[in-house]
């Protein structure tokens, strides 16, 4: 058990440190506070000329920012996990070493859903700033901003899962983008799709919303916890991340 | 656990093993055995399968069928405790180009299992090693060729493996890198059982004390490289330097019966280099001294050469086409 945790730790931290020393890392990382930052002066600018009801967190999630910074980064994030490693070789050391796929895999997986987070933190000190500059008049309270990050985490967990799986299933670090790019647009736009299909096929119509990510944000936001989703979520990450697990452990009885 | 049964004294132990991808066979029903503390050459061309087996035996791939064990443990069955046994360094030496040399040991130590303290303590041993202290705080990426070699083999030694497995570990080096790192295998000798691979001949014959000759996936042979040598070419090629004309020299070569074969080149100073491959137990020397002085030839070289294993693996790759 304490090798176990070794290992991992020992993985995670090296993948973590491997996203800090390329410039793509960084890239990531300024081009997700350059949204961030644009999206805060938009909302200033809506505050300046309205009176809000709405929450200024959920406000932030009701843009398109941060879906736009959600698809775009994760990709990016997790094209290197599997696919440079093929490609470089370095992956036949990794797995003679003493270590198992699993542990492998979580230490990757692990090391993407922190760095994502590290993206998001700003976030924290520009709800704070603006709390305090208006004066609280926007009543953002810590339950928000709890299950404002909770829904953060748990979606980022889910493409992070899916980036892993498209990155394990080649050795080019862009097809690797590509494919995690596109598969996690779509499930993006299946769920865009809800309101318009509401009326017509009702069993369709509740099995999107069940997925849709656009209507389970607003809920996060305001600090409501609705288990379905966080069922949703856990299951379906944990569902990329075994798939990711048995393409890896293919390897081994291939 | 399986196999506790065979012989502790064996290292490796490699039985019928068979692997086949997509329908080509990269290794055929081969089997060969390592003792411990031996510095054993996997040797054979480029695709002869010498990659094929080292990477089943250091658990990276299973083979089709047989079996291969490693200090008696099966390499698919106990996987995590072989590779615990294990030093493995691959082809072309993959390492994480953007980390620093010791920040790089210290991560793969600790992966492979190592306390902190034990980590550090060995880091900085097998730094001495292989004598890249000086460049412990280097970036990966910006370190020579030979060096990065060099730091592929103390990731290799970082655990003490009890078997190390070096796959092709001078290639792509200059002569000055690969006589380093030859040095610094033949130094590891005796503390580890070592199973090299190399298409280069003559570094087998420097390092080694044994080797497996492979050619297309099939074992040619198995045995110590005096004893290859001996059985296989017991006459080296005898060398000589003479001035005569050719055409006499020609004739004459052709009149003894103990020549097998023999190449001639002419020289510009007049002199001709005559490589002469003779029977076993004819010694062709002191009958050409003779006859050169009875016909006024002038020699400036008349040796011997060993048989090197180059001689073998041609003698043995030849009989196995001609078997054909």
């Amino acid at each position: 058990m304490k090798n176990w945790i070794q290992a991992f730790l020992v993985l995670t931290s090296r993948e973590l440190g491997s996203q800090f020393v390329s410039l793509r890392g960084y890239v990531v990382l300024a081009a997700s506070q350059f949204i961030i930052g644009a999206c805060f002066s938009y909302l200033i600018e809506q505050v300046n000329t309205e009176q809000l009801e709405l929450p200024a967190s959920e406000l932030f999630f009701a843009t398109w920012y941060y879906w736009l910074i959600l698809l775009l980064s994760t990709p990016m994030i997790t094209m290197r996990l599997f696919a440079t490693e093929k490609a470089l070789g370095t992956y036949e050391t990794l797995i003679t070493a003493p270590v198992s796929d699993l542990e492998i895999l979580l230490a990757k997986f692990s090391s993407a859903v922190i760095f994502y987070l590290i993206i998001w933190t700003p976030l924290i000190i520009g709800l704070a700033s603006f709390n305090r500059l208006t004066g609280n008049s926007l009543n953002i309270h810590p339950g928000a901003i709890i299950g404002t990050f909770l829904g953060v985490l748990l979606i980022g967990a889910m493409y992070m899962s899916i980036g892993c799986l498209a990155s394990s299933v080649t050795k080019s670090q862009n097809v690797a983008a590509i494919l995690a790019f596109v598969f996690g647009t779509v499930l993006f736009l299946i769920g865009t799709y809800s309101s318009s299909l509401a009326t017509s096929v009702s069993w369709l119509a509740s099995v999107i919303s069940y997925i849709s990510m656009v209507q389970h944000m607003p809920d996060f936001v305001r600090g409501v916890i609705d288990s379905r989703h966080i069922v949703f979520y856990l299951s379906t990450t944990i569902f990329f991340l075994f798939v990711t697990l048995k393409i890896l452990e293919s390897s081994r009885w291939r | 656990m399986t196999g506790n049964t065979c012989n502790q004294e064996l290292m490796i132990e490699v039985r019928n093993l068979t692997k086949r991808y997509a329908g080509n066979v990269a290794i055929n029903n081969i089997s060969f055995a390592v003792k411990r503390g031996e510095i054993v050459g996997l040797l054979g061309p480029n695709g002869a399968g010498k990659s094929t087996t080292i990477r089943i035996l250091a658990c990276y791939m299973p083979a089709t069928s047989g079996t291969a064990k490693v200090a008696g443990l099966d390499v698919f069955q106990n996987s995590m405790e072989v590779r615990r046994l294990i030093g493995y360094m691959p082809e072309n030496n993959p390492l994480y180009t953007e980390m620093r040399v010791k920040e790089y040991l210290k991560f793969r130590a600790r992966l492979k299992g190592l306390s902190m303290r034990k980590a550090r303590e060995r880091v900085d041993i097998v730094m001495e090693q292989c004598g890249i202290s000086n460049v412990s705080k280097k970036v990966i990426a910006h370190l020579s060729k030979g060096y990065k070699q060099r730091v592929g083999l103390a990731d290799a030694l970082v655990n003490e493996p009890s078997l190390l497995i070096l796959d092709e570990p001078t290639i792509g080096l200059d002569p000055n890198q690969i006589r380093t790192v030859r040095n610094l295998i033949k130094s590891l000798a005796g503390k580890h059982t070592i199973l090299i691979s190399t298409h280069i001949l003559s570094e087998a014959e420097l390092i080694c004390n044994r080797a497996v000759i492979l050619y297309e996936g099939n074992v040619l042979a198995c045995d110590s490289i005096d004893n290859l040598r001996a059985n296989l070419c017991p006459e080296g090629r005898t060398v000589i330097e003479v001035s005569a004309p050719i055409d006499e020299l020609k004739e004459y070569l052709d009149t003894l019966a103990g020549v097998e074969q023999y190449d001639l080149s002419a020289n510009d100073d007049g002199f001709i280099t005559c490589s002469v491959l003779c029977n076993p137990g004819f010694d062709i020397r002191l009958q050409f001294f003779e006859t050169a002085i009875t016909r006024r030839w002038k020699i400036r070289q008349l040796s011997k050469e060993r048989a090197t294993l180059e001689d073998v693996f041609v003698k043995l790759t030849l009989t196995s086409k001609e078997s054909e």
